[in-house]
């Protein structure tokens, strides 16, 4: 076979760093990160979960911000 | 009760139902790609509406007021894996936009037809992802149409408000096609913002005098605080189900989400929609805290799912409640309408038109057949009967459609991934998801969904290691497509 059928990977630092921002990002809203804010407790009179639930949704929108920033350009094509 | 909700919900509909035709303002839609994809042209804002309202179905205004009354903050979940799917889609969306533009695919099934080089495979994920969009369409339109029968006091039977409600879709559908979806779910969805926020602030000021929602959240803390943790006041949401859940949520790559990626005019307007994406879903904590207000409001409800609106019923002016009816059935509506756009969409392109050699246009003509025929063969007939488990179908449904997850790695990730391969782990974990849907049930606590994974995903990378890959050049043809920096 003329070309290897490998595992497709990034190919450049930025990539790498996207890849890697997103994976931390998934990982924060399930077990067992999520166990360490399983407590009855309220935050700026939220339940500690929930204001998690939107830190995620705040650190999703941050990973996206930063990944357009450094492998999304050239999109608009 | 009087007749004002129920004016303004059918003022919602009368609504809807013109924003839905004038979409089709200077475009014919005989051509295929203009009625199932709306020519490619969508815009970052339509498409951050269209997604976003696409992605809030009955539930938030109804199911997760519902968990939030029976089970307290598992309902999140939603909000994290909704969040999740804008990282999908911003990380595979423009891909499947490439593939779409540069290949001409209008559905799932057609990049998956033209990735194995396999018509059978094609219309196989066509036909079986038609059991969960079927079931979502069905569970939407059943949702619809209690809000009318509610509101209208009983005046309005389930059978009729079910017609009604599927004949204003088709009629716009049919019409103007991808393009009433986004125009009409830019305008639900901007709907429901309003209506949740204001229902939500109204509520919490109502039942503790203060417009902040930790007054709510302070009562439970004092009184019920298994409601503020996992697993919930019901006990049934543990740490592995919250997580396979979300997982299994996020990987199931329903076949509308497709089409609406296609829609987009550029991969860098459906990036940047993405992006923002996440930020829609503060449309659900309004509506979860008067799922809360509930517990203390309405202790003796028999079905949770109903404390939204038995709160606006019950005790808030005529003209929100009207508002909150208006805001339920444009969640529902707005959820159901691509669902069956793109049932009928893939069944002429995926099944028919391979077998048949039909043309682009007489495709579309089909299409446009098939939807009156879905709905009034299928949608009508079974939400009528509002049979007991629907659940129970869907859930299988969404469990196959996580099971199509090797044809995706072998798309995005995997070239040596045989269309043999895809086959084998499709329906091993096809057999598991059933299995442990029906008879079994979720083993240790973990979605069958998962399950099915643990064993399809083995099987896929074993089969596809023995026997032959798909020739060199799609593989070649896809990557330059999807890569085209890379590649050049």
């Amino acid at each position: 076979m003329k070309k290897p059928l490998a595992l497709m990977r990034p190919s450049t630092r930025g990539g790498w760093l996207c890849v890697g921002l997103f994976l931390l990002v998934i990982v924060s809203g399930l077990w067992p990160v999520v166990a360490w804010v399983n407590r009855p407790v309220l935050v700026a009179g939220l339940p500690l979960l929930a204001v998690w639930a939107y830190v995620i949704v705040g650190a999703s929108t941050l990973a996206m911000v930063i990944g357009n920033r450094i492998c999304g350009r050239g999109d608009d094509d | 009760m009087t007749e004002t909700p129920f004016l303004i919900t059918v003022g919602y509909l009368i609504v809807a139902l013109g924003i839905g035709l004038y979409a089709r303002h200077g475009h014919s839609m005989a051509r295929l790609e203009q009625w199932a994809v709306a020519g490619r042209s969508m815009g970052s804002v339509t498409l951050y509406l269209l997604i976003g309202a696409g992605s809030i179905s009955a539930y938030t205004f109804m199911g997760a007021p519902g968990w939030a009354y029976s089970k307290g903050v598992p309902v999140f979940y939603v909000v994290v894996y909704l969040s999740y799917l804008a990282l999908v889609a911003w990380y595979v969306g423009p891909k499947v936009w490439r593939l779409g533009n540069a290949f001409g695919h209008v559905t799932q099934a057609s990049a998956i037809r033209d990735r194995y080089q396999s018509a059978g495979l094609g219309a196989l994920a066509a036909l079986v992802m038609s059991i969960g969009t079927l079931s979502y369409a069905v569970l939407q339109t059943i949702g619809a149409a209690y809000i009318l029968n509610v509101f209208s006091g009983g005046a309005l039977p389930v059978s009729a408000a079910v017609w009604l409600v599927l004949g204003v879709m088709a009629i716009y559908l049919v019409v103007s096609g991808q393009r009433a979806i986004g125009l009409t779910n830019a305008f639900q969805g901007g709907l429901m913002l309003i209506v949740a926020w204001w229902v939500g602030l109204w509520a919490t000021h109502q039942f503790t005098g203060s417009w902040q929602f930790g007054a709510v959240f302070e009562r439970f803390q004092r009184e019920r605080p298994e409601y503020l943790t996992l697993p919930g006041a019901d006990g049934s949401m543990s740490f592995s189900f919250w997580t396979t859940a979300i997982v299994v949520s996020m990987i199931s790559f329903m076949p509308p989400v497709w089409v609406q990626w296609m829609s987009a005019k550029s991969a860098g307007a459906l990036r940047r929609s993405a992006t923002w994406l996440p930020s829609y879903y503060v449309i659900i904590l309004p509506m979860v805290v008067v799922g809360f207000i509930g517990v203390w409001a309405l202790p003796e409800l028999s079905r949770a799912d109903t404390v939204a609106l038995e709160l606006a019923l019950t005790s808030m002016p005529v003209w929100l409640a009207g508002l909150l009816g208006a805001g339920t059935l444009a969640a529902a509506m707005s959820s159901c309408e691509p669902f069956l756009h793109s049932t009928a969409l893939t069944w002429a392109n995926d099944v028919v038109k391979p077998m048949t050699g039909l043309s682009d246009d007489a495709t579309a003509r089909l299409a446009r057949g098939l939807l009156i025929v879905i709905m009034a063969g299928i949608v009508a007939p079974v939400a009528i009967t509002e049979p007991s488990n629907l659940v129970m179908i869907l859930l299988v449904g969404l469990g196959f459609a996580a099971q199509v997850v090797p044809a995706f790695i072998g798309m995005f990730l995997w070239p040596r991934a045989s269309t043999v391969g895809v086959y084998a782990g499709l329906l091993s974990g096809f057999v598991v998801t059933l299995l442990f849907t029906v008879i079994w049930r979720n083993p240790l606590d973990i979605h069958a969904g998962f399950w099915g994974l643990l064993l399809n995903l083995p099987v896929f990378v074993w089969v596809s290691l023995r026997t032959p890959p798909v020739a060199e050049e799609v593989i070649d043809r896809f990557e330059w497509a999807m890569n085209p920096r890379r590649s050049h």
